[in-house]
């Protein structure tokens, strides 16, 4: 019987870009069990919004994760504007998904590229993040900050888009698009990178769908459901079609998040070149009261928010599901039977994104 | 709910102050469907992790801000999972934030 090692993987590891600890048993080489080790980043976010009014509740919200920051927005705000009964003008919800499919663009290429350094290729690490930069300054141009934005606010957007940067947007995007489309066959061909993923981290469809895993992780296994097919906001008027994998390994859930950057560029091309002309804010009054729950996708897979509401200002319970909340229990599932040298690959390839895990 | 290849989707819990409120959403074919159920908080409350393994995570969760028990959870992190071992227990709870307000105005 070859004998058994615990390992404590994290919190603290070198391509881990937040603390997430996993206990490994190893027997030799290989996997047997993980469990997680929560709470290193625990905030009491949800605590907190109960002693905030819900004005404040957007930047707090905004602050549950610094890469999908403008849909954790977007989500509280129009979780208010259903309980307000608003009507949100067509050019700001046009607005808001151009900003939010640029954090999409922004999250994976982030996302590809500490998937490239954690299985060695520093080369394309840099490359993706150089990519991404621009991403960043279109944010900074349009939204007024790199990373969070705080344009979204209850009944529209705070700031707009003129003509100029219309145009210069559209332009952008091409450019953006060119840049990465030469690193795409890297990721789809290349020799070593496939050897390192393909086969590695299975997560079958029935398993996926059991477990409850969301987002790319999902659309890896063949399951074809994103939240985005709901038709919130402007998506039921753009040409939008779910990026779907069968392989359920690392490749698969690499090749869906590369797939997704090209779709994201296009629906922001879409989203520009039909902005509505129009108000970006309505006003409101009214009482806070009742319950909502509201479900958006993000970069990392869908997101549910649970608002309830009786008193005037401040809320009862704000609870947030985050995607990654619901990818770790596939991530335990996966791990098993892998060897140790694939652990950064496989942990990496759910996109772990524990601030928001935590709140 | 099993049966019909339901996705778990999360479990809420508020606290009505007598009792408290647990909301099970589940995904059937981008449908939401809660199911909604009150518990006693000093009872402990059956888990369905055993069923869906994935409530785990959230069972916990909810053992640790709100105090409840639940039976047959595995893994249990008795009510560590989130917060360490000297934050304050069970830091959702209602009665904790009134308590706190009248130790401020002492």
């Amino acid at each position: 019987m070859p004998s058994r090692t615990v390992i404590p993987f994290g919190p603290q590891h070198p391509v881990f870009p937040e603390p997430l600890q996993l206990t490994l048993t190893v027997e030799d080489e290989k996997v047997v069990d993980a469990v997680p080790g929560l709470g290193y980043v625990h905030r009491g976010l949800e605590k907190g919004a109960e002693l905030n009014d819900y004005i404040k509740n957007i930047y707090l919200a905004e602050r549950v994760c610094g890469i999908c920051s403008f849909m954790h927005s977007w989500t509280y705000c129009s979780c208010i504007e259903e309980l307000l009964n608003i009507e949100v003008p067509p050019r700001a919800e046009y607005l808001r998904m151009i900003f939010a499919e640029l954090s999409r663009v922004h999250s994976h290429l982030l996302w590809l590229g500490l998937y490239a350094d954690a299985f060695g290729l520093e080369s394309l690490f840099m490359q993706c993040w150089r990519i991404r930069e621009r991403c960043l300054d279109m944010q900074e141009a349009g939204g007024g900050g790199r990373v969070i934005l705080s344009t979204c606010t209850i009944g529209g957007m705070r700031r707009n888009l003129d003509e100029d940067m219309r145009r210069a947007f559209i332009k952008e995007v091409a450019e953006i698009r060119r840049d990465f489309e030469r690193l795409v066959p890297v990721f789809l061909n290349d020799y070593s990178i496939k050897k390192r993923t393909v086969g590695v981290g299975v997560l079958s469809k029935e398993d996926a769908q059991s477990l409850g895993a969301v987002g790319p992780t999902l659309r890896a296994s063949g399951v074809r459901s994103d939240a985005r097919m709901l038709g919130y906001g402007p998506y039921k008027e753009v040409d939008f079609e779910p990026v779907v994998e069968e392989g359920g390994d690392c490749y698969a859930r690499g090749v869906v998040r590369v797939k997704e950057v090209l779709q994201a560029l296009d629906l922001i091309t879409q989203a520009l070149e039909r902005l509505p002309e129009g108000e970006i804010k309505a006003n409101f009054r009214g009482r806070l009261k009742g319950e909502v729950f509201k479900r958006m996708e993000q970069p990392r897979g869908e997101m549910l928010y649970y608002v309830k509401a009786s008193r005037n200002k401040n809320l009862d319970r704000f609870r947030i599901r985050t995607p990654t909340f619901a990818n770790i229990p596939p991530l335990l599932k996966m791990l098993p039977g892998c060897d140790l040298s694939d652990v950064p690959v496989i942990t990496l390839s759910i996109d772990p994104c524990i601030s928001c895990n935590e709140r | 709910m099993w049966d019909k290849r339901c996705r778990l989707v999360t479990v809420t819990c508020v606290d009505l102050i007598d009792s408290l409120e647990l909301t099970y959403s589940f995904d059937h074919n981008l449908e939401l469907v809660h199911l909604r159920v009150k518990a006693e908080k000093d009872r402990p409350f059956p888990s369905i992790s055993g069923i869906y393994y994935a409530a785990f995570l959230v069972e916990n969760e909810i053992q640790d801000q709100f105090g409840l028990r639940f039976d047959n959870l595995h893994p249990d992190y008795q009510g560590f999972m989130l917060l360490s071992r000297d934050a304050p227990r069970t830091p959702m709870l209602r009665q904790v934030e009134e308590r706190g307000r009248n130790e401020d105005a002492v």
